[in-house]
C-alpha cells in the first residue's frame, strides 16, 4: 500500500485537481450567466461570457447542463472530498507524514492546487480563503472538539496559568510587537521604507500576536507532550481569543475613529470591553452548555436526536457569542466543557458514540480544509513583499514570545507547585504557532482605512508559514532531544483511581485545616454544589454515588476483562444467560454449565446410537472430568467477573419484604459482616491447607488429584470388563438395561434423608437444610393422603444385587464407609473404596447457596430453623417423594449421600436428590430457555387450577407427582410420562458424580439437545469449621442417627437405614403426625390469607461436618482437601446465583409448584439437601441470589 | 495558661520547626495562628473535636481519616504545634534542589496509604479497603459492587499474594501518578 501510496496520492489529487479546476471555471462563468443550459451537443459549452443568452428554447433538451443550480454545493464537497483524500495520501506514504506535521503537508498541496488555478486564471475568490466562511464554518467544528475533549481537570487546575499566558502574554505580546514595529518603521528608526501609524502597527501585532488553536492543537496532537505543557499552550491559544478579539476590533474601531479622534472614554470602553467579551463569552458558553444538558435529559425517547442538541447548541451559542462580538472561541469551548459533564450521563452510549466521532470528523475536515485554503490564499498577486516589515514581523514575533513566557514563567512560578522547567519554558515558547485565525483577521481589515494591508497580509502568511512549518517540522525532534515529559496514555487502574480519589479527598481536607482556600479546595466545594443542586436538576438519573468515576473505572476493567475472556474463550453465552438469568434456576444452570463441555462427548454418543459402535461406548471419565473442570472453571470465573463488577442497581427486592423480617440487622443474616468473616477465613484457611499440602507432597497421602484420578478410573474399568460398557456410559437403553440397575438404595437414601430429619428434630439440636414446597393446595398431596398414598404403594421388595451393582464401587459392601469420590484421591492404589454417590461437590459449602434463596433465608428464623414441625413437613414431604419414585420413577435420580463416617473423612451428611422433571424441550439447544419458559408458564397455568380446586393441602408438586395428578397433561408431558411407566425399574445407581449426567443422558436421549450435566466441577470449596467450634459435638449427635437405628452388625449403615426406613412410616408417632398435620394447616392458613412468606424453600443448616476438622488431625484427608481447595479455587469465583422469586405468593407459588425446590418445570430437578451447619454460608450465597432477583 | 498570648510562638521553637520541616518563618507563624484558631479550649493542643469542628472537613468523606493522620505522631489524643506542622510539612511542594524527608514523595505516598490502613498494622485489607470505599462511595453502591471494586483493587496491587496491600505494593502502583504534584499544596508566605 505504501508504495502505491504516494502514486496514488498523486493520481487521485490531479483528478481532484482537475475536476476542481473545471467547476471553478464553470462556477465562475456560472456565476456571471445563471441558468445557463448547455446543450447535448456540446455546441453551446463556451465559456466565454459575453456569449449571453442563446436562441435555441425551442427544442426540448435530452440533457441539461444546470451546473449553476448546485454549483456552490458541489464545489464545497469537492472541496472536502480533495483535502480528505490528500489526507489519506499522506497518511498512506509514512515517511512523509513521519517528518512533516500534516498541517505543513496540507499547505503544500494548497500552494501547489493554488498555483495551478492562479495560471489558468481562474477567478480568486473562488479559492481563497474566505473570512467569513473561515469563522462562521470552520472555526466552530475545531474549537468545539476541542473544548469537548479538553482533559477539563488539567485545564482547572492549570487555569491560573493559562489565563496569564492568555491575557497578559497576548497584551505583552501585541503591545510589543506593534511598539517595536512602529519603532522600527520610522517612528524611531527608519529601517522601513514606508511609515506605519501606531494604530495600525497595534491592529496588525494584535491579530498576529494570538497563538492559533488551530495551528497548536495540530502541532501538539503530533508531537504527544505531557498533559500540563499541552493544557498550557492550548489553553491560552483557546483563551486568548477574548484577548485578540477585543484588541483586533478595539484598534480597528480606533482606527476607524482616526488617531487623533480617540478619546479617554473610547479607551476606558476597550478596556472595560475585555471583561465583557472575556467573561460574557464565557457566561454564553455556560448557559448554553446548561440548557443542552437539561434538554438531553428528556431525550431518552429521542435518543437518535440526541447528537444533535450537542452540535446546534453549541455552534448556537457561538453564534450568539458572535452576535454580540463577544468570544465566540470562549463560548464554544465552555459550553462544551459545561455539556459534557452533564450531557455524556444523560446520553445513551450509541449517541455518545456519534458525537464522538462526528465530532472528530467535523473538526478534522475543517481543519484540513483550513489549510489547504490557507496554502491556496497565498497564491495571490496582491502581496505586498516588504522585506523589512515582513522580517521585523518575524523577528519579533518570535523574540516577544519567548520573552513573554520567559517573565511569564518566571511570575507563574511563584505560585506554582508544579514549576515550568526551562525546556518547558521552551516548549510553550516554541510552540506559539500562529495560524489561520490571524490570516482571517488580516483579510478582514479594512483596505480603506489602513492602507498597509497587503503589506500585512504578505507579513502574516510569512509569519504563519514559518511558524507552521519551521517550528511545527523541528518541534518533535527538538522535543525528543530535550527529553520533555510525553504523556503517557494509559487507562487509569483502579488502584490509580481509587486512590486519587482519595488523595484529592485528603487533600481538600488539608486546605481546610490549614485555612488555605486552594483549588483542592474550590474543586471540593464545586463538586459539592453540583452533587447537591445542579446533578439533580440536570440529570436524568441521580448518580447513586459521588465517586461515579470510580465504579466507571471497576465496570471497564471488568467488560474489558471480559472482552478479554471473549477474545480468548471465543463465548461465555453461559456466563450472559447467568448474567441476565432471571429464569436462572439449578438445572438450567447445571445445563448450561454441562452444556457445552458435553457437547462433543454426546454428539460421539449420537453417533453411536446411530448403530455404528453401539457397544463400545467407554467413556474415561477422567478425562472428561478434567475437560469440563477447566471449562466450568473459565465459565465460572467470566460469570464471577460479570456479576460481581458490573453496575447493579442496589437489589430490588428489598421493597417486598418491607413488613417482614429486618434481615439486614437480624442477628442471623448479617450477610455483609458474615461475608467478610468468611472470606478472611478462608484466606486462612487456604494458606494453612497449601503449606499443609506442601509437607505432605512426598507422602502417600499427598498424592496430586491426577493421580487420584488414574486411581479412579480403575474402578469403573473393572465393571466395563464383565459387563458391557453400557452401563458405565450414559448411552444405555433403559427398557433393555433397565433391569440390570435395579435400586433399593434409593429408598434406602431417602429414608435416610427422612430419617436424618426426624433425628434432628428429636434431638432439636441443628436444623438440617431442607426443602419444602410452597403449599400447593392439591388435595391428592395433602399431608394425610399422602401418607395413604404412600402406604398404598406397595414397597418394592429388596432385588438381589446384579454383578453390576456389586461391582459399582458405591455398591461394593466391603464393609467401609461411603466416602466421597474425591477422597479416593487419597486412598493408596489397591484399595477399592466404597464411593458414595454425591458428588464431591456436595461437600462444598460455598454452593449451598444453589439450594438456597432470598426467600429461603427469609424463612429461617433461629426459631423455626429447628422447630419440629418444618422437619417433619420435609419427612412427609420426602416420604411419598421417594416411594412413588420408587414406584414409577426413571426419570428421576434421587441420590443421597451420606457419609457421616464415625471417625475421619467427610463426616457431612450431604443429601442429594436429583430429579429429572419431564422433559419436553424439542428445539435446539440454544431453546432451552424457551422451552423453560414455555414449560413455567405450562406449569403455572396447571398450578392455577391446582389452586382452584384445591381447599389449600400441601402439595408436594413434585414433577413426578404432576404426572400422577393430571396425567392428562397429554403431549406435554408426554416423553416423560411414557418413559416413566417404561422405565419404572430402571435405576440405576451411578457413580458419584456421574448419575446426575445418566439421568440427563435419558433425556437427551429423547430430546437430543440437553446436555448433559456434571456438578462436580460446579464446585467445592474449603470447610470452615473455624468458625463453629460447636461443630464436633452435632457431628456426633449425626452419627447417633445410625447408632439409634437397629444395630445389627453384619449390615453396613446404608442397609440399616434401608431396613428403618421401610418401618419408619409405622415408626412415626401419632403426636409427630398431629404436629405435622398442625404445621400445615398453619401454614396454609397463611399462605390463604396472604401473607407473604412462601414457604418455597426452606433450608436448614444441620450439622456442621467440617471435614477441615479432620485434615488437621489426619494427614489422610490432607490430599482430598487440597483438591477440594483447587477446584474451590475455581468454584469459589463462580457465584452461581440462583433465581428464587421472594415476591408475592403468586409468584413463589409458580416456582415452587413447577418442582421441589427449584423451578424444575424446565426439566431435570435438583434438590439438595444439605444437612450441615452453614447456614451462614448459605445466607453468605444469598447476597449472591439476590443478584439474579 | 488561658489566653492566647501565654503561648506565643517562641522564636527558638520557630527556628527548630523551620529546620525540622523547611516551612519559612513566615509560613510558620501564619499557620501557628491558624492552629491557635482552631485550638478553641486555648491549651496548645488540637483535639479531634477541634479538627473536626472545621465545617469543610466535618463533610469530607475521609475527614476523620485525615484528622487521624494528625494524631500518628503523638501516642495521646492531642495534638501540639510542632506535631501539627510535622504532619502538615508532607505536603510542601517538593523543591528539587533542597531536600527534605518529610516532603518526600515517599513520605506523600505513606499519607496516603494511611488513610486506608485502618489497623496501622502497614497493610491494606481487603475489609479497610471496603471500609475507606464505604467513606467516599457512600452507600448507594451495592456491596457487591464495592467488594469487587475492592478485589480488584488488590488483585492489581498485590504482588506477593497476600491479598493484602504492603507501602511497596501501594507505591508500586501509583508510581505513574504524579504525587508530587497532587499531594502538595502552596503554603502561603
Amino acid at each position: 500500500m505504501g508504495k502505491y501510496g504516494p502514486i496514488g496520492t498523486v493520481l487521485l489529487v490531479g483528478i481532484q485537481v482537475g475536476f476542481i479546476f473545471c467547476y471553478e471555471m464553470t462556477v465562475h462563468n456560472g456565476l456571471e450567466d445563471e441558468d445557463h443550459i448547455v446543450n447535448v451537443d456540446g455546441s453551446s459549452n463556451e465559456s466565454h461570457a459575453n456569449h449571453t443568452q442563446h436562441e435555441e428554447h425551442s427544442s426540448y433538451h435530452v440533457v441539461v447542463w444546470d451546473f449553476a443550480r448546485v454549483a456552490s454545493p458541489f464545489v464545497i464537497s469537492a472541496w472536502i472530498l480533495l483535502a480528505s483524500v490528500a489526507k489519506i495520501g499522506f497518511h498512506l506514504y509514512n515517511k512523509l507524514s513521519s517528518i512533516f506535521p500534516e498541517s505543513c503537508l496540507l499547505i503544500v498541496l494548497g500552494v501547489i492546487i493554488g498555483v495551478i488555478l492562479y495560471l489558468s486564471n481562474a477567478s480568486k475568490e473562488a479559492y481563497t480563503l474566505n473570512a467569513e466562511t473561515f469563522f462562521l464554518f470552520l472555526l466552530p467544528p475545531i474549537v468545539l472538539e476541542a473544548g469537548y475533549f479538553m482533559p477539563s481537570r488539567a485545564f482547572f487546575d492549570n487555569i491560573g496559568t493559562i489565563l496569564m499566558f492568555a491575557v497578559v502574554g497576548t497584551l505583552f505580546n501585541t503591545f510589543c510587537i506593534g511598539g517595536s514595529l512602529y519603532a522600527f518603521s520610522g517612528g524611531v528608526i527608519g529601517l522601513m521604507d514606508i511609515r506605519i501609524s501606531f494604530l495600525h502597527c497595534l491592529v496588525f501585532s494584535s491579530l498576529i500576536s494570538a497563538v492559533d488553536p488551530v495551528a497548536v492543537l495540530a502541532v501538539f496532537e503530533e508531537i504527544q507532550v505531557n498533559e500540563v505543557l499541552y493544557i498550557i499552550v492550548f489553553g491560552e491559544s483557546l483563551l486568548n481569543d477574548a484577548v485578540t478579539v477585543v484588541l483586533y476590533h478595539m484598534f480597528e474601531t480606533y482606527s476607524h475613529i482616526g488617531e487623533d479622534n480617540i478619546t479617554a472614554q473610547d479607551v476606558l470602553a476597550g478596556i472595560a470591553s475585555f471583561c465583557i467579551v472575556g467573561i460574557g463569552g464565557t457566561l454564553v458558553g455556560v448557559i448554553y452548555g446548561l440548557i443542552t444538558a437539561f434538554i438531553t435529559r428528556y431525550t431518552d425517547h429521542v435518543r437518535v436526536i440526541e447528537p444533535l442538541f450537542v452540535f446546534v447548541m453549541s455552534y448556537l451559542s457561538y453564534l450568539t457569542a458572535e452576535i454580540f462580538h463577544l468570544s465566540g472561541i470562549m463560548a464554544i469551548v465552555f459550553c462544551a466543557i459545561t455539556m459534557k459533564r452533564y450531557v455524556e450521563a444523560n446520553i445513551s452510549q450509541k449517541s455518545h458514540t456519534t458525537i464522538k466521532y462526528f465530532m472528530k470528523m467535523i473538526s478534522s475536515v475543517s481543519e484540513t480544509v483550513i489549510f489547504v485554503f490557507l496554502g491556496l490564499s497565498t497564491v495571490v498577486d496582491t502581496h505586498d513583499f516588504n522585506v523589512g516589515f515582513v522580517l521585523l514581523t518575524l523577528v519579533f514575533t518570535l523574540i516577544y514570545r519567548v520573552i513573554g513566557v520567559i517573565i511569564q514563567c518566571a511570575i507563574v512560578n511563584r505560585f506554582r507547585l508544579l514549576k515550568l522547567s526551562k525546556v518547558d519554558q521552551f516548549v510553550m515558547s516554541y510552540g506559539g504557532l500562529r495560524g489561520a485565525i490571524a490570516f482571517c483577521l488580516v483579510i478582514l481589515l479594512d483596505a480603506k482605512v489602513i492602507p498597509e494591508k497587503r503589506m500585512m497580509i504578505t507579513a502574516c502568511i510569512v509569519v504563519v508559514f514559518f511558524t507552521v512549518f519551521v517550528q511545527g517540522i523541528t518541534i518533535k525532534p527538538l522535543v525528543n532531544i530535550l527529553k520533555v515529559k510525553k504523556s503517557e496514555k494509559h487507562k487509569p487502574s483502579m488502584n490509580e483511581q481509587l486512590h486519587e480519589r482519595a488523595i484529592d479527598h485528603a487533600m481538600a481536607g488539608i486546605e481546610d485545616i490549614t485555612g488555605h482556600h486552594g483549588h483542592h479546595h474550590l474543586r471540593d466545594k464545586f463538586e459539592n454544589y453540583d452533587n447537591k443542586y445542579l446533578k439533580p436538576l440536570l440529570l436524568r438519573e441521580r448518580p447513586v454515588t459521588r465517586e461515579t468515576k470510580i465504579v466507571k473505572v471497576s465496570t471497564n476493567l471488568s467488560l474489558r476483562d471480559a472482552m478479554d475472556h471473549l477474545a480468548k474463550h471465543g463465548s461465555f453465552a453461559v456466563s450472559n444467560d447467568l448474567y441476565n438469568g432471571n429464569e436462572t434456576s439449578l438445572a438450567k444452570l447445571i445445563r448450561n454449565y454441562s452444556a457445552s463441555s458435553f457437547h462433543s462427548q454426546q454428539s460421539d454418543h449420537a453417533d453411536r446410537e446411530g448403530g455404528i459402535t453401539p457397544n463400545s461406548t467407554c467413556i474415561d471419565m477422567q478425562a472428561i472430568e478434567a475437560h469440563y473442570c477447566k471449562k466450568i472453571a473459565d465459565d465460572t470465573k467470566i460469570h464471577h467477573i460479570l456479576d460481581n463488577s458490573l453496575f447493579k442497581p442496589r437489589k430490588r427486592w428489598t421493597k417486598h419484604q418491607k413488613h417482614e423480617l429486618d434481615t439486614e440487622n437480624h442477628a442471623p443474616f448479617r450477610h455483609k459482616a458474615r461475608q467478610h468473616i468468611r472470606h478472611m477465613i478462608s484466606q486462612h484457611q487456604m494458606k494453612r491447607n497449601a503449606n499443609k499440602a506442601k509437607v505432605n507432597k512426598n507422602g502417600t497421602n499427598g498424592k496430586s488429584s491426577k493421580n487420584g484420578g488414574v486411581k479412579y478410573l480403575n474402578v469403573p474399568g473393572e465393571a466395563v470388563q464383565r459387563k458391557p460398557t453400557k452401563n458405565v456410559s450414559f448411552a444405555d437403553d433403559l427398557d433393555t438395561e433397565g433391569k440390570d440397575h435395579r435400586e433399593p438404595p434409593v429408598k434406602c437414601r431417602f429414608s435416610d434423608v427422612t430419617e436424618d430429619k426426624e433425628e434432628d428434630s428429636d434431638s432439636s439440636s441443628e436444623a438440617g437444610i431442607m426443602f419444602t414446597a410452597g403449599p400447593t393446595e392439591d388435595e391428592e398431596s395433602e399431608p394425610g393422603k399422602n401418607k395413604e398414598k404412600c402406604e398404598d404403594t406397595p414397597l418394592i421388595s429388596e432385588a438381589t444385587p446384579t454383578a453390576v451393582e456389586k461391582q459399582l464401587p458405591w455398591k461394593r459392601n466391603s464393609g467401609r464407609q461411603p466416602i466421597s469420590s474425591s477422597l479416593t484421591h487419597s486412598l493408596p492404589d489397591d484399595d477399592i473404596p466404597r464411593m458414595s454417590e454425591c458428588p464431591s461437590w456436595v461437600d462444598n459449602l460455598d454452593y449451598n447457596h444453589i439450594s438456597s434463596s432470598p426467600a429461603a433465608s427469609l424463612n429461617i428464623s433461629p426459631n423455626n430453623s429447628r422447630s419440629m414441625p418444618v422437619l417433619s413437613v420435609v419427612q412427609q414431604l420426602m416420604q411419598p417423594a421417594v416411594l412413588e419414585e420408587e414406584e414409577d420413577e426413571g426419570d428421576t435420580v434421587a441420590m443421597t449421600t451420606e457419609n457421616s463416617d464415625k471417625d475421619v473423612n467427610s463426616d457431612m451428611v450431604e443429601k442429594v436428590v436429583f430429579s429429572a422433571g419431564s422433559e419436553h424441550e424439542h428445539e435446539g439447544n440454544s431453546g432451552i430457555a424457551d422451552a423453560s419458559k414455555e414449560e413455567k408458564t405450562d406449569v403455572s397455568v396447571e398450578k392455577q387450577n391446582e389452586v382452584e380446586e384445591s381447599n389449600g393441602g400441601l402439595s408436594f408438586s413434585l414433577p413426578w407427582r404432576r404426572q400422577d395428578d393430571e396425567s392428562d397433561q397429554g403431549p406435554v408431558r408426554s416423553p416423560s410420562a411414557s418413559h416413566i411407566v417404561d422405565s419404572s425399574q430402571n435405576f440405576a445407581p451411578l457413580p458419584s458424580n456421574r448419575s446426575f449426567t445418566l439421568s440427563e443422558r435419558e433425556e437427551c436421549l429423547e430430546s437430543k439437545h440437553l446436555k448433559p450435566i456434571n456438578l462436580q466441577s460446579v464446585i467445592s470449596l474449603p470447610k470452615y469449621n473455624d468458625t463453629y467450634p460447636d461443630s464436633h459435638d452435632v457431628f456426633l449427635e449425626q452419627s447417633d442417627v445410625l447408632k439409634s437405628l437397629p444395630q445389627s452388625d453384619d449390615l453396613d449403615p446404608d442397609d440399616r437405614i434401608h431396613k428403618w426406613l421401610q418401618h419408619s412410616p409405622d415408626d412415626l408417632g401419632s403426636e409427630e403426625e398431629e404436629e405435622i398435620e398442625e404445621e400445615m394447616k398453619k401454614r396454609n392458613k397463611k399462605w390463604e390469607e396472604g401473607d407473604n412468606e412462601p414457604l418455597e424453600v426452606v433450608v436448614v443448616p444441620n450439622v456442621d461436618t467440617s471435614s477441615a476438622n479432620n485434615c488437621d488431625n489426619t494427614g489422610d484427608s490432607t490430599a482430598s482437601e487440597k483438591n477440594c481447595i483447587d477446584s474451590s479455587r475455581n468454584g469459589s469465583k463462580s457465584n452461581i446465583g440462583l433465581k428464587m422469586d421472594k415476591t408475592d405468593p403468586v409468584k413463589s407459588e409458580n416456582k415452587s409448584s413447577s418442582g421441589f425446590v427449584l423451578d424444575c418445570g424446565e426439566g431435570p430437578t435438583a434438590i439438595i439437601v444439605v444437612d450441615d451447619k452453614r447456614k451462614d454460608q448459605t445466607e453468605n450465597k444469598e447476597n449472591d441470589a439476590e443478584t439474579y432477583v | 495558661m488561658g489566653s492566647k498570648a501565654s503561648i506565643l510562638l517562641q522564636d527558638e521553637e520557630v527556628s527548630e520547626i523551620q529546620r525540622e520541616t523547611g516551612f519559612s518563618h513566615n509560613q510558620i507563624v501564619r499557620l501557628y495562628s491558624r492552629f491557635t484558631s482552631l485550638d478553641k479550649t486555648n491549651n496548645g493542643f488540637l483535639s479531634r473535636e477541634d479538627f473536626l469542628r472545621i465545617p469543610e472537613l466535618a463533610i469530607n468523606p475521609l475527614g476523620d481519616r485525615i484528622v487521624h493522620a494528625f494524631f500518628q505522631e503523638s501516642n495521646d489524643d492531642s495534638v501540639n504545634f510542632r506535631q501539627f506542622m510535622r504532619t502538615l510539612a508532607r505536603f510542601r511542594p517538593i523543591k528539587t534542589n533542597r531536600l527534605n524527608e518529610l516532603n518526600s514523595r515517599d513520605e506523600k505516598l505513606k499519607f496516603a496509604f494511611k488513610m486506608y490502613d485502618l489497623d496501622g498494622d502497614d497493610k491494606i485489607s481487603r475489609e479497610e479497603l471496603l471500609a475507606v470505599l464505604h467513606m467516599m462511595v457512600g452507600a448507594n453502591i451495592s456491596e457487591e459492587q464495592l467488594g469487587s471494586i475492592a478485589d480488584r483493587t488488590i488483585a492489581e496491587a498485590d504482588q506477593d499474594g497476600d491479598s493484602m496491600i504492603s507501602f511497596e505494593e501501594f507505591a508500586k502502583a501509583m508510581e505513574r501518578v504524579d504525587v508530587e504534584q497532587k499531594m502538595s499544596i502552596r503554603f502561603l508566605h
